[in-house]
């Protein structure tokens, strides 16, 4: 009996027909992105993308450090949005980057957005998955959730809890990611949306920050590689594993 | 809809906390993978807790290898002692080569790991 994936494919694999992202109209607002490995280069990809009248407030989370360091100021060169790193309550902003600071989790509390060094999870902190998990829990259907490159899983059940609050979850492509591990976890739990080129996410984040539709992207049944990426270094071979791209 | 708590069900797991070493509760609720977390609150997936313990088993192999290597320096300043009697002298270098060895196994041990996460 084909697995649930399998039927989702017609049998000549061609790919999927995609329906318009977001065709009810609702405004997608609270953009909330998590990285890791490789994440520098993709966040400054994507934030040079991204006009300066984003009508959206961007939460980021990229897995660093524990000591200060210039990150934000490294992502600036790139942003036309400012970058603000949060140790203490703030009023959000559209047009405003929130950057999780070095040693501490981002998170939405309330009508603000703060960080804290709460429990690290994924034995790293700042995490995605507190950020992604705030975020569905107060801003629920404005919510969009995007993974980018990275090794792990950290992330997935926040974009998991931003799909049940009504949010939509985003990944970049793994075959163009430098690490495409967490997207490939996060398309492999089946609560992915759509996946974006670098190239394509930002005007698809700003059309759905109006509350428009998007067209483009790819299907998630169309990026995935075999079985689960956690079977990748025993079983490549007993199961004729493909690499992404990214690998090969 | 966000998740409720009444959709969470926690039991117990025979497995510690990489961080704290406190109890760890195995977290399930429907259409999300398993998770992980103790009273502190650290969180792991399936394979981040994977990756964890393996780091935390080769930093406790680590810290076997460097107390063998230390008694090994304590051994030898010891058996340079005159006063040492021949009987003592005896067992320490029995001890001492007991030591080089479990060293030897523990490092070794470290080496032959192949972590799958």
């Amino acid at each position: 009996m084909p697995s649930h994936k399998e039927a989702l494919k017609d049998e000549a694999g061609a790919p999927h027909s995609l329906s318009p992202l977001n065709s009810e109209g609702t405004a997608r607002d609270i953009i909330v992105v998590g990285a890791s490995a490789g994440g520098v280069q993709a966040l400054m990809a994507l934030l040079s993308s991204l006009p300066g009248n984003l009508p959206a407030i961007v939460a980021v989370v990229l897995h660093r450090g524990s000591m200060p360091g210039y990150l934000a100021q490294v992502l600036a060169r790139e942003s036309t949005l400012p970058i603000v790193e949060p140790t203490e309550r703030v009023i959000p902003t559209a047009g405003t980057v929130y950057l999780a600071p070095a040693d501490r989790h981002l998170v939405f509390e309330g009508e603000a957005v703060t960080s804290h060094r709460g429990p690290k999870e994924h034995s790293t902190r700042p995490a995605v998955d507190p950020l992604f998990r705030s975020a569905a829990a107060i801003h629920a259907n404005r919510v969009v959730g995007v993974i980018l490159t990275g090794a792990g899983d950290d992330g997935v059940n926040g974009l998991i809890e931003i799909t049940k609050a009504g949010g939509l979850a985003l990944t970049q492509d793994p075959d163009e990611a430098t690490m495409p591990y967490m997207p490939l976890h996060a398309l492999h739990r089946d609560h992915v949306c759509r996946v974006f080129s670098l190239k394509e996410l930002g005007s698809a984040l700003q059309t759905l920050a109006s509350g428009g539709p998007v067209e483009g992207g790819f299907s998630p049944d169309d990026r995935l590689h075999g079985p689960p990426p956690w079977y990748r270094t025993t079983q490549r071979s007993r199961h004729n594993i493909t690499p992404p791209k990214a690998l090969q | 809809m966000c998740m409720g708590e009444s959709d969470e069900h926690k039991h117990l797991c025979p497995v510690s906390c990489p961080d704290c070493n406190g109890v760890l509760s195995i977290e399930t609720s429907a259409g999300q993978p398993l998770s992980f977390r103790c009273q502190i609150g650290h969180r792991y997936s399936i394979s981040s807790g994977i990756r964890a313990k393996e780091d935390q088993l080769e930093h406790t192999l680590r810290s076997a290898a460097v107390q063998l290597t230390q008694l090994q320096h304590l051994y030898q300043l010891h058996m340079q002692d005159p006063d040492v009697i021949d009987s003592d002298h005896q067992q320490m270098t029995r001890r001492l080569a007991e030591v080089t060895e479990q060293r030897r196994s523990i490092l070794a041990v470290i080496e032959d790991s192949h972590a799958v996460a």
